[in-house]
């Protein structure tokens, strides 16, 4: 079964579920043919077009989808915007019903589109518990067994199994009874939903009210480009090798230059550093209506290794530097030294002890 | 006597077109100001079916509460963690 209408899925009846269950849970359901061709490449094109709001998506099967809109995309101001903008976008071009949920996990968000009166229900931070409360247990994502205990106990709701201590369901139903208490609480998973597309190059352009000329007005425009730019790549996770700038100038000419970074970055000052020193050997022709950003040749950036265990004497020196920014991250430092391991792996990671103070 | 922790508390509401204008509880009458959400749960409960239709609302003295009405008997009550 491909997918299912709103009131077999309040059922139980979930999409790729074999017909056979299905019948079992709702023994009135009408089959339709399933085109499964058709099906599947309007599906493509439906995901291509939320790929307009957000790249953050995980779909879940063909009819459902879940969204990261942990920090608004776009022009955004609530996720109640963002929902009826996805709305709007699939019924005016797709001509299909949609329901969308926002809640703080992909549980409470699908959930929430089930209940969706008007299309959208979004579920505010405090309201978790209450909107959980009255679920049945039928919904839980949990194994059989653990929901015929629950059904045994008396338990028929999300809200009496949330009564309890995490204490006392993990006594119970042992790791079940962790995830059977996030759950009831609205503190269900959270991981973060990765980018579906890769992504080579990202812009960012700014129109300015007037023509900007000096030095000072250059930086301050391009420090707002790229404070824009830097939340995006570190949104995605990315670095840049490559930034590319384009300035549209008042008598209708052109100045663009690229510049090649030594390490892939996502820090703005760095930029912003690099740019300005190649201005400061440049005289633009006039002053500079419109500017655009283009960070290229992107990368996964993990943050910045430094080069600690290339020798004994850089080891001690770069824990030294590296030690200022640890008590700044974590209030005290968090190593008190690092010890020389003699196991002969060629793994750095393995070649020292670190010890806690 | 007490009621079970997992009894829902009744309460009374006027309501206009379905939709919930005054709410007494507490003995204390109090003016909806606007209906700032709306769900509907179909469920069942160990073979019991539940439809509820809730309504978290907001009051003319600033304070919220959620309330449901029990679709198949038309009874209100008030939203708490366990029911």
């Amino acid at each position: 079964m491909l997918d299912c209408s709103e009131d077999l899925a309040q059922r139980g009846v979930v999409s790729l579920m074999p017909l056979k269950e299905a019948y079992h849970l709702c023994c009135d359901a009408v089959p339709v043919l399933a085109r499964r061709r058709e099906y599947a490449l309007l599906w493509e094109e439906v995901l291509s077009s939320i790929a307009a709001i957000t790249l953050r998506m995980e779909p879940k099967e063909a009819g459902t989808v879940f969204l990261d809109i942990t920090r608004l995309p776009g022009m955004y101001k609530s996720e109640e915007q963002v929902a009826s903008a996805l709305e709007r976008t699939i019924s005016d071009r797709f001509h299909l019903h949609v329901k969308a949920g926002v809640g703080n996990s992909r549980f409470m968000a699908f959930e929430a589109a089930l209940c969706a009166v008007n299309g959208v229900l979004v579920i505010p931070s405090g309201m978790e518990k209450t909107f959980l409360s009255p679920l049945g247990i039928a919904r839980l994502p949990v194994a059989d067994d653990v929901r015929q205990r629950l059904r045994l106990l008396g338990l028929n709701s999300l809200g009496q199994i949330g009564a309890f201590t995490l204490g006392a369901l993990t006594s119970q139903f042992g790791a079940a009874g962790k995830e059977l208490w996030e759950i009831s609480n609205g503190v269900g998973e959270r991981g973060r939903i990765p980018c579906a597309f890769s992504i080579t190059d990202i812009d960012r352009e700014l129109v300015c009210d007037e023509p900007v000329s000096s030095r000072q007005e250059i930086k301050a425009a391009l420090l707002e480009l790229l404070y824009g730019l830097c939340l995006e790549l570190e949104e995605l996770g990315k670095a840049c090798r490559t930034i590319k700038i384009v300035f549209d100038l008042q008598n209708r000419t052109f100045f663009e230059k690229q510049f090649f970074m030594h390490a892939p970055t996502s820090h703005k000052e760095e930029m912003l550093r690099r740019i300005m020193a190649a201005l400061e050997r440049v005289e633009l022709t006039s002053p500079i209506r419109i500017m655009s950003i283009r960070a290229g040749a992107l990368v996964n950036y993990g943050g910045r290794q430094e080069k600690l265990f290339r020798s004994r004497t850089g080891l001690e020196k770069g824990m030294k530097d590296v030690s200022g920014f640890l008590k700044t991250k974590y209030g005290a430092m968090p190593l008190a030294r690092a010890v020389r391991n003699d196991s002969g792996t060629l793994l750095p990671d393995d070649r020292f002890i670190f010890v806690e103070p | 006597m007490k009621a079970s922790p997992f009894e829902p508390e009744r309460i009374e509401v006027t309501a206009v077109n379905d939709l919930p204008v005054w709410v007494t509880f507490k003995k204390k009458r109090q003016k909806v100001r606007q209906i700032v959400n709306l769900w509907r749960v179909d469920d069942t409960w160990w073979q019991k079916p539940v439809a509820r239709m809730y309504y978290a609302l907001e009051f003319e003295s600033g304070s919220r509460i959620t309330v449901f009405q029990d679709l198949p008997g038309g009874a209100w009550y008030r939203q708490n963690w366990t029911v």
